[in-house]
């Protein structure tokens, strides 16, 4: 599954930087957006296979972002991961009511994160 | 016996009092009605004795009995007299009875003047004497019809005047009697109305009765002043003891959910950074960006070590504050116990092969599947077995134990052969931030929160912790837990 293109949503940048190096030691094509609207334009220009969608982003939140995604017909079959916080309550819950087709709880395993977005992608119809 | 009303003893005392009177003022009258009649009787009889007697004594003198009988028969004129007679030298010498009586045998005596009275007849005796000589007795021999009459009089004075006159006594008496109770009576009702009702804001009619219930009816309507004084003064209190009640429990609630809010926010502030700092290391101790040094292998190691040290920590405060805020929400799954243990087995395996400490399960067969929060339940059986791992020394044992418990319950014990536990410092053992000496903290790592997380999720579970803990020779946690959370036995 390798060559599949991953677009990174965070307004870490540190954070940004961790998952995108991570997946990109593993051959995936990176994409980087740290807020909402930017993830827009990328999607609009070059849409990717899987968003790892941070939840809690300035101006629109990921959730917004999602059901916005979710809701059209052109970009409803990119795969939407979500990120959340360790401990949020209730957050996994939010996710898959605004569509995400699962999530990924934070702090990130870079140990594991390869083979959890593989896994998302053979699933993939 | 029950007490009787004011007015019953009231009317029962007049009564009485008049009845009394009027029975001892009917009695004395009575008794010197009869003593006048008697008198008058016996004074008339004698009166009418001596002039016969007198009149008689030539008949008698000469024996002239036909003389002597016409001067007794003279006492036809007295109806009240039964009989008159004359007897001399030991028989009848003359005899007067009146019509439709019969005469008693008399028994005739010679002596000197005298009366007897019976219940019947009174009967006066003369001598009849001339010149000095007795010549023979007199007797006359009246009915007391007089003092009959007299008796049916005091019947009839009773019966038409006293008996009526008593009636009208009670009647009378009645009128400052409820003048009395009527007032006490309203009085009680009302005392029985303001206890009942609670209403200080009424007052007792002033009352035309006597001056002590008068006074008795101010002395309660001031005393109702009072206690409605006082009772606004203690509602007034009350009121503001209240508003200050509930100001300083919303002030206090909102401090504590300021607290909460600033806390959980603090905690995930600290762990967006550290989560950069353990995922680079890790990223670079994998060796994928490129080959490291055996030096900059073990740095990284320590880098990785401290910042899951400092995780650890916050992700306990961060649990810690939920819990205890009640914010934690439980999610029960039907788990086999046996599995859950050795999961939390295999997690502290590496950290109990490196102090070759020998760790037991030994499960009761009859435990098979528990219903609580499996990852709750790990979490606090992980915190107890990684503190016994921590007190003890290499080579040590930690045994995990359990068993039934009594009714719908088990109890999970983790033993160690550690450096156990000082007696007086077993009570703060569940403390936050209570770990015993300030050098073992340093010495085994740990939080300081690990105890009271797991206190407050064993709770959580409606369960139990204790300790037991010999000094130097080793601890035992035992965690009391229902099979079934929600439902305590």
């Amino acid at each position: 599954m390798n060559g599949a293109t991953i677009l990174v949503v965070d307004d870490n940048n540190t954070n940004l930087k961790l998952v995108s190096d991570v997946l990109e030691f593993d051959g995936y094509r990176i994409l980087q957006a740290s807020d909402a609207e930017a993830a827009q334009e990328i999607i609009k220009s070059t849409p990717p296979d899987l968003i790892l969608m941070d939840i809690a982003l300035p101006g629109m939140d990921g959730l917004t972002l999602t059901r916005l995604l979710k809701a059209s017909e052109t970009t409803r079959h990119i795969i939407v991961v979500a990120l959340t916080a360790f401990a949020m309550k209730g957050d996994d819950a939010k996710a898959r009511d605004a569509g995400c087709d699962g999530y990924i709880t934070k702090p990130i395993d870079t140990r594991t994160l390869p083979g959890v977005v593989a896994g998302y992608l053979r699933r993939r119809p | 016996m029950p007490s009787r009303s004011i007015g019953h003893q009231l009317r029962w005392l007049s009564v009485l009092g008049s009845g009394t009177a009027l029975l001892a003022a009917s009695l004395a009258l009575l008794f010197f009605q009869l003593h006048e009649v008697r008198s008058s009787l016996l004074r008339r009889c004698e009166t009418m004795a001596d002039l016969i007697a007198f009149n008689s004594a030539a008949a008698v003198d000469f024996g002239d009995t036909e003389a002597a009988t016409i001067i007794l028969r003279s006492l036809k004129t007295r109806p009240e007299v039964i009989s008159a007679g004359i007897a001399a030298n030991g028989r009848i010498f003359a005899l007067y009875r009146r019509e439709q009586s019969t005469v008693r045998p008399l028994n005739l005596r010679h002596g000197p003047s005298g009366y007897s009275f019976t219940d019947q007849d009174l009967t006066v005796f003369r001598p009849i004497s001339s010149e000095g000589r007795l010549l023979g007795t007199l007797f006359v021999q009246s009915d007391l019809s007089e003092i009959e009459e007299t008796w049916r009089r005091f019947a009839a004075v009773t019966g038409f005047v006293a008996i009526p006159a008593l009636l009208i006594a009670i009647l009378i008496s009645q009128l400052p009697q409820r003048a009395i109770s009527r007032p006490i009576l309203d009085l009680a009702s009302l005392a029985a109305s303001v206890s009942s009702e609670k209403d200080y804001s009424v007052r007792a009619p002033t009352v035309n009765s006597a001056a002590e219930i008068e006074q008795l009816v101010d002395t309660f309507n001031q005393m109702l002043f009072e206690i409605q004084r006082q009772h606004v003064e203690i509602q007034e209190a009350h009121a503001t003891l209240e508003q200050r009640v509930a100001d300083r429990t919303s002030e206090l609630q909102r401090a504590n959910r300021a607290k909460d809010r600033f806390l959980a926010g603090m905690s995930h502030e600290l762990r967006t950074p550290l989560n950069g700092i353990i995922g680079f290391a890790e990223f670079l101790a994998d060796g994928k960006p490129g080959p490291l040094n055996d030096k900059q292998k073990e740095y990284l190691g320590d880098i990785l070590n401290s910042g899951r040290h400092l995780l650890h920590l916050i992700n306990d405060l961060l649990d810690l504050v939920k819990v205890q805020a009640g914010k934690v929400e439980l999610r029960v799954e039907r788990f086999s116990l046996r599995e859950g243990i050795d999961e939390v087995r295999a997690g502290v395996r590496t950290i109990a092969e490196s102090k070759r400490i020998e760790v037991r399960i030994d499960v009761n067969p009859e435990l098979d599947f528990v219903t609580l929060d499996r990852q709750r339940f790990k979490q606090i059986l992980f915190n107890l077995l990684s503190n016994a791992l921590k007190f003890t020394e290499e080579g040590g044992h930690v045994g995990i134990n359990a068993a039934l418990h009594g009714k719908g319950r088990f109890r999970l014990a983790v033993s160690d052969d550690g450096i156990g536990i000082r007696s007086e410092d077993i009570g703060r053992l569940f403390t936050e931030f209570e770990q015993l000496e300030s050098g073992t903290a340093r010495r085994f790592g740990g939080t300081g929160l690990g105890l009271a997380l797991t206190r407050s999720l064993v709770a959580l579970h409606g369960g139990t912790i204790d300790v037991e803990s010999e000094f130097g020779s080793g601890s035992t946690f035992r965690v009391t837990l229902p099979f079934v959370t929600g439902e305590h036995a």
